[in-house]
Formats: C-alpha cells, sequence, structure tokens
C-alpha cells in the first residue's frame, strides 16, 4: 500500500521535476567544490612570519597578520636562544636542529634556507599536513626571492622595510 | 637612525647577571636565587645621542667553567658585560682568560667589566678591592647603583663599532 503510494507520488512530483532536481544537486556540489578550490587557493592562515639572523638572533624582517603585534626583536632572540640551547644540549649541528615548536594553541615552524639567515613562520591553529605543505612551499618561494635580494649583505646592510615589503606582497 | 645589536653578559655562577638585567629592563630585584638554565633574552631601547639602540640581552647561565658554555650564545654579539661578583674575590680570577677566549672568537666585540654586589663591602672593603681589581664599572643590583650607566656605555661603545 505504502509502496503504491510511493511510486504515484515520484510519477506526480518527482518526475516532472526531476531535471531541477538534478540541476539543483550538480549546482551545490559545484558551489562546494568552488569554495574548496578558492580555500586551496587562498592565502596561508598565518600569524606572524619572520626572517631571523642565524647567529645575533636579531630580526632582519617579519610579517603579521594578526591585530596584536608582537615584538619582532624578542620573539626572534628568544627562537634563536632554544635553537642555540637544544643544538648545544643534543650535540646537534644546525642542519639536524629543532624545526617546530609547539605552545598552546601556536604552532611555530622554522626553516634552515640562507647561509646566515633562517625563516620561522607562527601559526595559531591545528597545523594539518596540508598547511604544512603549503607552509614548505612558501618557505621555499619567499627563501628563493630573500636569497636574490639579500646576497652579500650584512645584517647592518639590510634594510628592514624592503624585506618586510617583500613578505607583504607574498602573504596580504 | 634605529639599530638592533646583541649583547651578551657573561660571569661566573651566582655574581648577579640575571639581577642587573631585572633592575635594568623591569626595575626589579628579587632576593630569592634562581639559577638560569640555558639563556634568557631581553630587550631595551636606549638612545645615544640621535640614535635609538635597541638592546637585545642575552644573559647566559654561569657556568664553574667557562668553555662548558656552548660557543652559539656568543656569536653575532657585538658587546659583552662582563660580572663578577665583589664577595667572592674567586669570581674575579679567570676574567683574563674568559675575555681572551671572547675576543678570539668575535674579534671586535666590545667588552666592560663590572663588579656586582657592592652592597655586600663597606666603604673600606670596597676602596681595597678598587685599588687591587680595575674594573670598569661596580653595580648593585639591589640598590640599583650604576646599573644604567653599564648598559647605556655599552649601547655607546656597540654603536661606534
Amino acid at each position: 500500500m505504502v509502496n503504491q503510494d510511493c511510486k504515484a507520488l515520484i510519477k506526480k512530483v518527482v518526475a516532472p521535476n526531476l531535471g531541477l532536481i538534478l540541476k539543483h544537486y550538480c549546482l551545490s556540489f559545484l558551489s562546494s567544490f568552488r569554495s574548496k578550490k578558492q580555500q586551496i587557493a587562498g592565502k596561508l592562515d598565518l600569524d606572524h612570519f619572520f626572517v631571523i639572523d642565524k647567529q645575533s638572533g636579531i630580526s632582519i624582517g617579519g610579517y603579521s597578520d594578526f591585530d596584536k603585534k608582537v615584538d619582532q626583536d624578542l620573539v626572534a632572540g628568544m627562537l634563536t636562544a632554544i635553537k642555540s640551547f637544544s643544538e648545544s644540549a643534543f650535540n646537534q649541528n644546525q642542519s639536524q636542529s629543532i624545526n617546530t615548536i609547539s605552545y598552546s594553541n601556536f604552532n611555530i615552524f622554522m626553516h634552515n634556507s640562507f647561509e646566515h639567515f633562517y625563516l620561522a613562520a607562527v601559526i595559531n591553529s591545528s597545523a594539518s599536513k596540508y598547511t604544512q605543505k603549503r607552509l614548505k612551499h612558501y618557505f621555499k618561494h619567499v627563501s628563493t626571492h630573500l636569497n636574490k635580494a639579500l646576497e652579500g649583505k650584512t645584517t647592518e646592510e639590510i634594510q628592514k622595510n624592503e624585506v618586510e615589503q617583500m613578505l607583504s606582497k607574498y602573504f596580504k | 637612525m634605529e639599530y638592533s645589536k646583541k649583547i651578551i653578559l657573561v660571569g661566573q655562577i651566582g655574581v648577579g647577571k640575571t639581577s642587573l638585567v631585572q633592575r635594568y629592563v623591569k626595575s626589579i630585584f628579587n632576593e630569592d636565587y634562581l639559577s638560569t638554565i640555558g639563556v634568557k633574552v631581553d630587550k631595551k631601547t636606549v638612545h645615544v645621542e640621535n640614535d635609538q639602540v635597541n638592546l637585545l640581552i642575552w644573559d647566559i647561565a654561569g657556568e664553574a667553567s667557562f668553555s662548558k658554555i656552548s660557543k652559539s650564545y656568543y656569536l653575532g654579539a657585538k658587546g659583552c658585560i662582563y660580572v663578577a661578583d665583589c664577595s667572592r674575590i674567586s669570581t674575579f680570577t679567570d676574567y683574563v682568560n674568559q675575555v681572551k677566549m671572547l675576543k678570539e672568537l668575535i674579534k671586535d666585540i666590545k667588552i666592560i667589566t663590572v663588579a656586582n654586589k657592592i652592597d655586600l663591602l663597606d666603604k673600606q672593603e670596597l676602596e681595597e678591592l678598587k685599588n687591587n681589581v680595575s674594573f670598569d664599572f661596580y653595580t648593585s643590583a639591589k640598590q640599583g647603583e650604576k646599573i644604567e650607566e653599564v648598559f647605556h656605555e655599552i649601547a655607546k661603545k656597540v654603536l661606534c663599532s
């Protein structure tokens, strides 16, 4: 009895509107696909990014996407001190040194790309494998550009504004 | 112009390096002794004539032997404050060797010598010490004596380098 009612209902309502129903589902699928694509292509959810002198721990430049600005010099100094501490405590060389620090909701990723500088990115969320992969991509691109721009310059000769303008182009 | 310079504080364990930094950066003094582990970084801005100098102060944990401290803490430093304890003459003894070692590591490093804890000596004892040991500054982190002068002087020196 119920089966017959269902068949009648389908014949009366669904069949004439089948095209519309299919169109609706196709559109919603397409829209979710588009938003996913935009998310992938969109900017990285990054709080802070630093370029740091490996030896002195002085910030060469930085980018912040966070309302509350942090003291770049202080963060850069402490990160360098932690790196130095881990290298000396565990007798590691720089290539084996610490590259991730997790603190509360913050994840700090470090990348030794230069002879004199290293990069650090702060993300205030759980960093999925996908985010980490994208971050590696950013590190690689920023490194290539910075290498060209800073080649042969000492920490004192580098213009902080120049580095920060370059970083803004990447992350804004 | 604005400059950022790394300054290191070295000296034997318990001479008052952390107290000097706390007094200078935060204007506080803590009677309780807590040994520094590894290194602690602080920052203070100093104005030298028309220039602004951001001092990145690396307070390095003291060790009985200087050679036990990781060299990587010293790298990139433009200035060094060597601290000794007025009440412990043993903290002055290896000063020459330590400065020599630092200069070998960083050729153009500027060094200032500080004899801390003068509040533990009476006038006569202090005079005797000054006659025997020629240090740049005689300070008291506890009483806040000559602290500003020490950091202003190192800021001036590193700016010239």
